[in-house]
């Protein structure tokens, strides 16, 4: 019963993983985690399709989550880290993180949900929401809607920030590091970057790195806010794993072979992932939370900027 | 095709319609971008042209769209999903709300989340669940109501089929509803029934009305059962549709019915077996109802007839003669009456009969009917009557027998119980004849109805004559019924009066027959047996009642005679003690006090002899003067009749003392000649106190009450001459007690348990000045309060006093503020006043005044500190002298300086202590005044003699001056001290070339002594304080001396019972002046 519900959606959402990855190679602004999930929505909320899949999803998702984010340690670069960059980094990040925090909180929104968002905002936008909610048991409406929502606002910033560096006549450095600590997600920092520049991409794209280094920080913290009912000290397998790969592929050169292809599994375990999430997750649910989440991440998002650009005047 | 939801849609038209801008829009650009490029590379030249990168331009603009194409796409997802938010909610709230609906949860009200249409269709599903819900509550409620009804219902059509019906149908026929619904009513009953539904049917069909009739139904179990069905038409508009029918169960009701047949015969017979005549009247008084008896009474048609042609036999009905109706009587009042009414029977006999009326209300309250029972007491009236007769004849028995008891008069019981007799027999009159023995006569004392004449003519009747002479021979009861009539009687002078009805009754004494109670009627009276005995027994009661009221006038004689010499003797032991107590002085009234007793007892003679220590009887007083009292009359052993009287104890009585040869009598009766005497000892208690003794010269006998008295009399006597004794010495030791009290110099003060002030003293009186009448009755601190400052005071008291209520002493000292307001020190001491039983009954308070005590201690103190003071510094002078003699050191000028030095201190200190013993000799009385008849003139050349050695030194003159004064007597050794003490100060406190005078002058009885010198004077301050020992004026500095010398000389002069005054001034001189009783010899 389990199995031959579980195949169709294993096969459904690898299927979409696939479908995605294939869009997401078109342009580079496409993410394939966001696609999938759409995609997965959209297919999800097909009648016959759920009837299909069921409870099999459920099984994909425990599969599929945990093989992403174990892979997902060897995209992280430590190698990036300097002290300069970093104090500006946690500056930014940690402003979205605790001002999205804080808004959530006004809007009413739930904790878990809020939380996905901090994180999304402040690291890497839908891999970070993957990694992150099983860690917390988020449940699946918030992480499709708090995926959608980062999407939404890194596709803005993709869109507007070349626009700012003209109008605010930013520096390139500037620009980079603006672009690097606020866009959510790698594609959209590359674009961005690519469309001021093509020298910019490679800077931009290190400070992301290093954000996107920070996950392990933020996990943390967002594990610790969460956790409040269920104190829980055990930590699961693929957060071990996670950490070994990460340190594995830092630091040492025996996985440098095996280094693409266990980056793309992991983007594309993680895609498969999240179109099983989004397969299962009804659409009334993101529907009904509205664009409430979304609000919440654009607003402090332009008071970290609107902050950012003061500083820039002041010193 | 997918089964899509209308928010896809949204969402999918919303993307489609961007890819639709979006897409085409990309493409133009492209397009476009590309055909300018192709333009310009047309007119550039072919080999610019060639090797361009506009085809690799179109890539990469499609490259830089594809973000914005995907921007937008996205955006317009976040919109449809905006825009698709309230709408969704919406959609979802009514779905669910139908949802809840469908489930049969009518209690749901949706959230309105927006003002637009969706919203109005949210309200709207709200109206319409809510009015859903209240339709389902008074459905509900409906159903309750008929499932509740106790009564079966069924609902029909106008087919007759029933449509519904309630559970109480099931309950009451046992179909189940599934079994009724649908089938006709017609198969629920037989033939007869079914032909009565038609016609109701048809009845209530033409007139469109409810209808009420009884049907039986049959149930389940075959049984029939009767109902009482109540139909009305269900109307649809003016149109028929159906009829409800409410089916009563009547089966309780036809039990009922049977049951009230059952009474009703019941009560028939109920009514039929009752012995009195019962009948039911109504308000024309006609009998509706009769029992068998009132029929059977009646001998005919009862009902319908008037009830009193019916049930009283007569034409007429009650209340026409007079009486009340009792049917009547019940339709006015409404209440219950009852009444005997007498009719006459059809043989014309007295019949009574007793008539119970009660009224037969409806349920308002109106009399409908009056019943009546009839019941014929007539053999009880009889009886009745019968009883009340007797009980007549018993009160009047009753009244009699009480007026013999109560009333002493004969007058009285006789006419009153005739007026019984004649009252009680309803006789006519009747008459007392009473018997006079000695005459053998009666005579007629009490009469009634007849005139005192006709007494005055039958006069006086023989015993043995006549009827009451008759009777009163032979003592036997006679009654006639016809006095004319009776042959019995031939002789009688009422014979022809007119009298008829006639008895005679005897009355009886214990003894005799004292009289004759005659009664007559001048109708004929037939007497009863009981009549006749109970006239007999009240002729008994009279005569034996008259007995009693003689005899008890005879006790009521002798006890007048008993009381009148019992008051003559109180009266003459009144006079006797009122006498005895009238004076203290026995002696005073003794005599006549005998002379009183000896005429009491008519005695010759009487006197009082009196034992006194040695046993002689002493004559106290007697009746007559014999010669002075106190007179030994039988001197011990002498044999005497009082002397035998008191060793016996008792009174002796003899009758002729001259015949008993063992009494001797006093020679002072010699001449009395007395011949009976009575002698009657006194004593009291053990103690005898003497004899009383009354001689008589005739023959006189005592009788045993006369003795009695003799005896009290006796006994007032002793005790009143007794108590005389013990006043005369209570009186004396009072007088010496008081006399004791009065002069003790200490207040003292008696209280009782109450701290109120019983005695005072004179001393008491003193000290607070409040008088001792005003005194008694206080308590004892109010006594004290005329000064605030005696609070410590009454504290010290109150605490004495506390303890010695104890039944200890106490004693406190205390300063007590007197009357005239001094402070006085005092001792308090408390002492309680014990009874025989040892109970404290007071309490006695000493006072005493201890300012001399105080004094003395005082003095004491300041002597032991003077003489200290004053024999240190002499003896520091000679011990330093000494000391300095002894260590050697000192030259032979020095030392006989020293040593006259130390001789002068000794000198002076032997003065001192000779001086001190001498005025403490005179002050401790040990020392006495020689009485020496003193020159003056050698007693004055004596003193300056002794004195020439300093006069010269002084170079003094000295003279004296004797006015015609010789000798006076006093202590000459004494006044030598005083005057050379005097004289020595004199010298001593002048300059050289003083001049002393001394004066010795008579005055009367006083001789003046008076040394005058021209001195240094003394201080006006000094001169009180001169007399005080060891005093030293303000000279003692410049001359030694012991300070005693004045001091000495004060008490001599007033051992003399002289004083010693000093007038003195300083600078100018001093004279003491001695004044001292002169007598010129001893």
């Amino acid at each position: 019963m389990r199995i031959h519900r579980t195949v169709p959606a294993l096969v459904l959402s690898l299927f979409v993983a696939l479908v995605s990855v294939y869009i997401a190679t078109l342009n580079a602004s496409f993410d394939p985690l966001v696609i999938s999930i759409i995609i997965g929505m959209f297919v999800g909320n097909i009648s016959e399709v759920r009837e299909l899949t069921g409870a099999g999803v459920e099984t994909a998702i425990k599969l599929l989550l945990p093989a992403g984010i174990a892979l997902y340690g060897t995209q992280l670069v430590f190698s990036e880290l300097r002290p300069g960059i970093l104090v500006g980094i946690l500056c930014a990040a940690g402003g979205l993180f605790g001002l999205t925090l804080l808004l959530s909180r006004v809007f009413n929104l739930n904790q878990k949900l809020s939380i996905l968002l901090a994180t999304g905002v402040a690291v890497c936008g839908a891999s970070a929401i993957a990694v992150i909610s099983p860690l917390i048991g988020a449940r699946k409406e918030d992480t499709s809607i708090s995926v959608i929502s980062v999407m939404m606002l890194g596709l803005t910033g993709m869109i507007f920030f070349p626009m700012l560096y003209d109008i605010l006549s930013l520096s390139r450095e500037e620009f980079n590091f603006l672009a690097g600590s606020t866009l959510p997600m790698l594609g959209q920092v590359r674009v961005a970057a690519g469309s001021v520049c093509p020298e910019c991409v490679g800077e931009a794209l290190k400070i992301k790195l290093v954000r996107v280094s920070l996950l392990v920080f933020w996990a943390t913290i967002a594990v610790f806010l969460s956790g409040k009912e269920e104190r829980r000290v055990s930590v699961p397998w693929f957060v071990v794993v996670f950490i070994v790969l990460a340190l594995v592929s830092n630091f040492t050169r025996l996985l440098a072979p095996l280094m693409e292809y266990l980056k793309n599994g992991s983007t594309f375990l993680l895609s498969a992932a999240l179109a099983a999430i989004g397969t299962s997750v009804d659409f009334d649910a993101i529907v009904e939370e509205g664009v409430a989440p979304l609000g919440v991440i654009l607003f402090s998002w332009s008071m970290i900027i609107l902050m950012m650009y003061l500083v820039r005047n002041l010193f | 095709m997918a089964k899509t939801r209308i928010i896809y849609r949204q969402i999918l038209i919303f993307l489609v319609f961007a890819a639709l801008i979006v897409v085409p829009l990309t493409f133009t650009i492209v397009k476009q971008v590309n055909m300018m490029i192709l333009q310009e590379e047309r007119e550039m030249s072919p080999q610019q042209a060639e090797g361009t990168a506009h085809r690799e331009f179109s890539s990469k603009l499609l490259d830089q769209i594809a973000p914005f194409v995907f921007y937008i796409l996205v955006m317009a997802l976040m919109l449809s999903i905006f825009f698709s938010r309230r709408m969704l909610i919406s959609l979802k709230g009514l779905q669910r709300g139908s949802q809840a609906m469908k489930d049969g949860n009518l209690d749901i009200q949706l959230e309105v989340t927006s003002d637009d249409e969706l919203g109005d269709v949210t309200r709207a599903f709200n109206e319409m669940v809510a009015a859903l819900n209240a339709k389902t509550a008074e459905l509900k409620q409906k159903d309750v109501y008929v499932n509740a009804m106790l009564d079966p219902l069924w609902v029909v059509d106008e087919e007759n089929t029933i449509q519904d019906i309630n559970p109480a149908f099931t309950r009451l026929f046992g179909y189940s509803r599934e079994q009724v619904v649908g089938s006709s009513i017609y198969d629920f009953c037989d033939e007869r029934n079914a032909a009565i539904i038609r016609g109701q049917m048809e009845q209530r069909r033409d007139r469109g009305m409810s209808s009420i009739y009884e049907l039986s139904l049959m149930g389940r179990d075959g049984s029939t059962i009767p109902v009482l069905v109540s139909g009305s038409p269900i109307l649809s508009g003016d149109r028929i549709v159906g009829r409800i029918g409410i089916l009563k169960d009547f089966r309780d009701q036809k039990e009922l019915r049977n049951e009230l047949q059952h009474s009703k015969e019941y009560a028939e017979t109920v009514m039929d077996s009752i012995e009195d005549q019962l009948i039911v009247i109504d308000k024309d008084y006609r009998i509706v109802r009769a029992n068998r008896r009132a029929v059977l009474e009646s001998r005919g048609q009862v009902i319908g007839e008037f009830c009193h042609i019916a049930a009283h036999e007569r034409g007429r009905p009650c209340w026409t003669e007079g009486r009340e109706c009792p049917a009547q009587m019940v339709f006015i009042t409404g209440q219950n009456y009852r009444t005997t009414h007498e009719h006459v029977g059809r043989a014309g006999e007295r019949r009574f009969h007793e008539i119970v009326a009660s009224p037969i209300k409806d349920a308002a309250g109106n009399v409908l009917h009056v019943i009546e029972l009839i019941r014929d007491v007539t053999e009880r009236m009889k009886h009745e009557e019968e009883i009340f007769n007797k009980n007549r004849e018993l009160i009047a028995l009753n009244s009699v027998a009480s007026l013999l008891n109560k009333s002493l008069r004969p007058e009285e019981i006789f006419s009153k119980v005739l007026d019984k007799m004649i009252e009680m027999i309803r006789m006519d009159g009747g008459g007392i004849f009473f018997i006079d023995e000695m005459k053998r006569e009666m005579t007629c004392q009490y009469h009634r109805g007849i005139s005192d004449e006709f007494i005055k003519t039958m006069g006086r009747i023989r015993l043995g004559e006549d009827i009451p002479g008759r009777v009163a021979v032979s003592g036997q009861v006679l009654t006639t019924s016809d006095l004319s009539k009776d042959h019995r009687i031939e002789r009688s002078i009422i014979k022809h009066s007119g009298i008829k009805g006639y008895c005679c009754i005897p009355i009886r004494g214990k003894e005799r027959i004292i009289g004759v109670f005659c009664l007559f009627s001048f109708r004929v009276h037939v007497f009863s047996t009981e009549e006749v005995n109970i006239l007999n027994s009240l002729g008994e009661m009279t005569g034996v009642a008259l007995e009693n009221v003689r005899l008890y006038e005879k006790m009521r004689e002798l006890y007048e005679q008993q009381r009148r010499r019992r008051e003559e003797e109180q009266s003459q032991i009144l006079s006797i003690s009122t006498k005895l107590g009238s004076a203290l002085e026995l002696k005073d009234v003794l005599g006549s006090v005998l002379d009183v007793i000896r005429t009491i007892f008519n005695a010759d003679f009487a006197w009082l002899l009196l034992s006194d220590a040695e046993g002689n009887l002493v004559l106290k007083s007697a009746a007559f003067p014999t010669g002075g009292g106190n007179e030994v009359i039988y001197p011990r052993g002498v044999s005497s009749i009082e002397g035998y009287a008191v060793d016996r104890k008792a009174p002796t009585v003899i009758a002729d003392i001259r015949a008993e040869t063992k009494f001797f009598v006093s020679p002072v009766l010699s001449h009395l000649a007395a011949q009976s005497v009575i002698a009657v000892p006194m004593h009291i208690g053990d103690k005898t106190v003497g004899a009383f003794a009354l001689y008589y010269v005739g023959l006189r006998e005592f009788r045993e009450e006369e003795l009695h008295f003799l005896r009290i009399i006796v006994n007032i006597l002793a005790v009143s001459i007794e108590r005389a004794d013990y006043y005369v010495r209570a009186i004396v030791e009072k007088g010496l007690s008081d006399t004791i009290l009065q002069s003790v110099a200490d207040g003292i003060m008696t209280v009782d348990r109450s701290s109120r002030i019983i005695a005072v003293n004179k001393a008491f009186e003193r000290m607070t000045g409040m008088p001792a009448p005003e005194a008694f009755g206080l308590p004892v601190c109010d006594v004290f309060r005329y000064s605030v400052e005696n609070m410590d005071f009454r504290l010290a008291l109150g605490e004495c006093m506390e303890g010695a209520l104890e039944g200890r002493r106490a004693s406190m000292e205390a300063d007590m503020v007197s009357a005239s307001g001094y402070v006085i020190p005092v001792l308090i001491s408390s002492s309680p006043v014990l009874d025989s039983a040892g109970t404290v009954t007071g309490v006695v308070n000493l006072l005493r005044d201890i300012s001399k005590e105080k004094e003395m201690d005082r003095m004491k103190t300041d002597l032991i500190r003077s003489v200290s003071h004053e024999f240190r510094t002499p003896l520091s002078a000679i011990v330093g002298m000494t000391e300095m003699i002894l260590e050697g050191d000192v030259d032979d000028a020095r030392l006989r300086k020293y040593l006259h030095t130390i001789l002068s201190e000794g000198v002076r200190l032997s003065n001192m202590v000779s001086d001190l013993l001498s005025i403490a000799r005179i002050e401790s009385g040990k020392e006495t005044l020689r009485r020496d008849v003193i020159d003056v003139n050698a007693f004055l050349g004596h003193l300056t003699g002794s004195f020439s050695a300093s006069i010269k030194q002084k170079g003094a003159r000295v003279g004296y001056d004797v006015d015609a004064v010789r000798n006076f007597v006093g202590d000459e050794e004494k006044l030598t001290q005083v005057l050379m003490n005097l004289m020595d100060n004199a010298l001593t406190f002048s300059d050289e070339g003083c001049i002393v005078e001394i004066t010795v002058k008579r005055r009367d009885d006083i001789l003046e002594i008076a040394l005058a010198d021209n001195g240094w004077g003394i201080d006006e301050a000094d001169i009180p304080h001169l007399t005080e020992r060891f005093f030293r004026g303000s000279h003692k500095d410049k001359v030694k001396g012991t300070g005693l010398g004045l001091a000495l000389c004060s008490d001599i002069i007033r051992m003399h019972g002289g004083t010693m005054r000093i007038e003195s001034a300083v600078g100018v001189g001093t004279t003491v002046l001695l004044s001292l009783p002169y007598k010129e010899s001893i």
